[in-house]
């Protein structure tokens, strides 16, 4: 009965006599093919690859591929850890839950915290990348490319972002029916503009055109030949955004049309298209137009922010204007389902009594979290407003925070795998993998990567170079002293999330002492294969 | 009572719970019409259909333990408030509208009517139906009872009232008042607010045909008794228009009135028309919106 939700309360006269019985809640059942829809989707490149591939161009030039491929083996390590916990404890508030039942309270409400803050920051980042594109694609269509500027006017800015902020709340609170048609239409939009995106860009160079072409070489795949240290790990942070929402596909079980099968073979799916189409577009990108920090090039910071905002004309000619409606689409598309993720965890802090007891509301209508939903909305548009004023760059240093703060959650998520498995580490040779050699290592290193990056990042000239306290700005913009933004962003807000917990743990004490979440851990018994 | 119940055979209605004052007002209005038909309330809460494919919650989410346990306190609560003489059970469903689901459980369970509250959402107050209601209306095979706002009454009705006109699905209005009242002993009161109705014996005769025709020849003699008996009345109240004849209509506490669906209804089901829905805005009481050619229980189910 793993597909069906027992709930059925009977009473014929007597108060006492219930049963509960299933009724209807079973689940569409996905295929191989579905499951990687479903993947690629709530992954979302065309969105992910404008957002993030000039952030790590930023850090590491040429040698992304290489950044790349390391970035996605700790994610991948660690997401066998997150599988296993899904299936044993399918809470809510995931990471959250997972970190408080293995390592107790204070760790797991900061696991909570990591992850709602992750996903509201993206929320903001989504809003934003979402009204560029409006603007972009609106110049397109009326031919006028004065109305691509009109997203820097701030006022404008903040109120559109604003509105799409609340349309993809109320959706995401009263429920939409999706179909499958839709989201395959999605999917196959994003990969076709991404397709002809690469494929025009090659066939240019190849034709001795292109902006500033570069021979692709097997360097590109080279981590060693980063920069430095600093560079690389700033770099795979990076990565770790976009590759971030692989969790959809792993933890797909109960829809799954054989449970046994399904989600393995659609997880290594997503992952080859998804490697596919990122590797395909990085290596396009720097063939076309180099890392030159001029012009088109794809190290000039004025294209970092969004890449294909600015390549895809040059590129693509009259078509770029698919690009713009797949990144649209698949930020508004990705906006609206991400919002549910903090508003899940929101809502199971509540619950636990992590967060005031409020937060735990839900909709008697639709049945969804209410305040959590509001929340995660408001804090977002706020967010996003004040990284906006703070910041030139501000979807920039969104991206580079986002992937630390993603580092910090799913690099606890993975050892507290780890630890809430421990008696039951070496059953056989999968749980000797799955619960502890690939959560163990693929954790440390997220968190290793974490704390590298968190101290690089109080460097002023981290990121975007944006930071405050500045006194001085050197002739290219950049802050000379200060703290990075970036690490305001990160790592202030983590600290926030401490000072959060403390003023909780004062006045509403039952979860910090374990009463209403225990620590526990996986036994033996339950285990077996 | 017991014959009653052989004639009609026992009924069961499906009540579209919401925890929250729109909910509470079903619940009291089904409460109402179970008791003294000795019906079966089944308390439905409709959730989203969980989807893999994004856009409402996912799977995860209606499985999650936490939205699961607070269902379930939503049922209890629910089944709480119904008396002990009523029965009852709960049951939480997946659906794609909240419509849909009541439908599905209606049929599933062979209900013999949806009781939902009708109270709107106060931004479209008076302008509109929502969207549940407007959906169940447009497609309900089996009566619609809607709960108006501020609902309380769990007391079995003292009266019903028939709203009747000349059109096609008189006769399904008034059979299903006929079989109601005489299901529950109570005074039943046929009412047209048309003007240049005909009156007295003739129109009596003319009811008893159309609960024939609705009921077949046994509801018919019951219909005469009824019609006969203390308290029930043949009236017609008449106005400058709909809304003044409704004005003029007085109406007891905790009476339930009954209302034909249009003409415009494919056969069988509910379809709200523009006389209808006038008629649910004015109404102070309870309304229930019969389908067309509804079929008769005493029809349908195999007589005693």
């Amino acid at each position: 009965m793993t597909s069906q939700t027992d709930q059925r309360v009977t009473r014929t006269g007597r108060r006492d006599d219930r049963g509960f019985h299933a009724k209807g809640l079973s689940v569409a059942k996905v295929g191989v093919l579905g499951s990687v829809i479903v993947g690629v989707s709530s992954i979302a490149p065309a969105y992910t690859l404008t957002s993030g591939l000039g952030p790590v161009v930023a850090e590491v030039g040429v040698q992304v591929p290489a950044v790349l491929l390391i970035g996605f083996v700790p994610m991948l390590f660690v997401l066998f850890g997150y599988r296993e916990l899904n299936s044993e404890m399918p809470d809510s508030g995931t990471s959250f839950t997972w970190a408080t039942r293995a390592f107790g309270p204070w760790i797991g409400w900061m696991a909570g915290w990591g992850l709602v803050a992750s996903t509201i920051l993206v929320l903001s980042n989504l809003a934003a990348v979402a009204v560029d594109f409006t603007f972009i694609l609106l110049a397109q269509v009326l031919g006028d490319p004065a109305i691509a500027d009109l997203t820097g006017i701030l006022w404008l800015n903040l109120l559109v972002t604003g509105v799409f902020t609340a349309v993809a709340a109320w959706i995401s609170y009263r429920g939409v029916e999706a179909t499958q048609k839709v989201q395959v239409g999605l999917v196959a939009f994003q990969l076709l503009a991404l397709g002809w995106y690469v494929v025009a860009a090659l066939v240019t160079v190849a034709q001795g055109g292109g902006y500033d072409p570069q021979p692709v070489t097997l360097a590109w795949f080279d981590p060693l030949a980063a920069s430095s240290v600093t560079a690389l790990s700033a770099g795979v942070s990076l990565a770790i955004f976009l590759f971030w929402g692989w969790d959809v596909v792993v933890t797909m079980n109960e829809e799954a049309k054989d449970p046994k099968r399904t989600p393995g073979r659609a997880a290594i799916l997503t992952i080859f298209v998804i490697m596919a189409v990122y590797l395909a577009v990085t290596i396009a990108t720097l063939a076309y137009a180099g890392v030159g920090e001029t012009g088109l090039g794809a190290g000039n910071p004025d294209n970092q922010e969004s890449i294909f905002a600015v390549l895809s004309a040059p590129i693509m000619g009259p078509f770029a204007i698919l690009m713009s409606i797949a990144i649209l689409l698949s930020s508004a598309a990705s906006l609206q389902s991400t919002m549910i993720s903090p508003s899940r965890t929101i809502l199971a802090m509540g619950y636990y009594r992590a967060i005031p007891d409020v937060f735990s509301r839900i909709s008697p209508r639709f049945k969804s979290p209410s305040v959590a939903t509001l929340a995660a909305a408001v804090t977002a548009t706020v967010l996003y407003a004040g990284m906006r004023l703070l910041s030139e760059n501000a979807l920039w240093d969104t991206i580079s925070a986002l992937g630390l703060m993603v580092c910090f959650y799913y690099g606890l998520t993975g050892v507290a795998a780890v630890w809430y498995f421990r008696r039951t580490w070496f059953v056989n040779v999968r749980t000797a993998l799955t619960r502890f050699l690939l959560p163990l290592v693929g954790g440390v290193a997220l968190l290793a990567l974490f704390a590298k990056t968190a101290i690089d990042s109080i460097d002023p000239a981290f990121g975007s170079g944006s930071a405050i306290f500045t006194t001085r700005v050197g002739a290219d913009g950049m802050a000379e002293d200060g703290i990075g933004l970036v690490f305001v962003a990160s790592v202030g807000i983590l600290a926030l999330g401490v000072v959060l917990m403390v003023v909780q743990a004062v006045k509403s004490p039952a979860f910090f002492r374990g009463e209403t979440l225990s620590t526990a851990a996986a036994e033996r018994e339950t285990t077996t294969e | 009572m017991d014959q009653v119940e052989n004639l009609y055979g026992r009924q069961r209605f499906v009540v579209g719970y919401v925890a929250d004052a729109r909910g509470a007002e079903a619940l009291a209005l089904g409460i109402s019409l179970a008791r003294g038909a000795q019906a079966e309330l089944v308390v439905t809460l409709v959730v989203p259909e969980p989807s893999p494919y994004g856009g409402g919650p996912s799977p995860r989410h209606v499985h999650d333990p936490i939205v699961r346990e607070r269902l379930e306190q939503w049922q209890r609560e629910a089944l709480d408030r119904v008396p002990e003489d009523v029965s009852a059970r709960s049951e939480v469903r997946a659906a794609e509208s909240e419509a849909r689901g009541l439908l599905e459980a209606a049929e599933e369970h062979d209900a013999s009517a949806i009781v939902v509250g009708a109270r709107s959402n106060p931004l479209l107050q008076r302008f509109a139906l929502g969207t549940t209601l407007s959906a169940l209306l447009h497609s309900s095979p089996v009566p619609v009872a809607l709960a108006p706002a501020g609902f309380d009454s769990t007391d079995a009705p003292p009266r019903l009232t028939a709203v009747y006109g000349t059109r096609p699905g008189a006769s399904a209005v008034i059979g299903t008042a006929v079989e109601a009242a005489d299901r529950r002993a109570v005074p039943l009161r046929l009412l047209t607010l048309l003007p240049g109705q005909p009156e007295g014996g003739e129109v009596r005769d003319e009811l008893v045909r159309q609960a024939e025709r609705f009921g077949g020849l046994a509801l018919g003699e019951r219909a005469e008794e009824l019609l006969t008996a203390d308290g029930s009345e043949v009236a017609a109240v008449t106005g400058a228009d709909l809304d003044d004849a409704i004005g003029r209509t007085t109406w007891l506490d905790g009476e339930v009135a009954l209302v034909g669906s249009s003409r415009l209804a494919p056969r069988g089901r509910v379809f709200i028309g523009g006389t209808a829905q006038r008629l649910l805005r004015r109404i102070p009481a309870a309304v229930v919106v019969v389908p067309r050619d509804y079929q008769a229980a005493s029809q349908t189910s195999p007589a005693a």
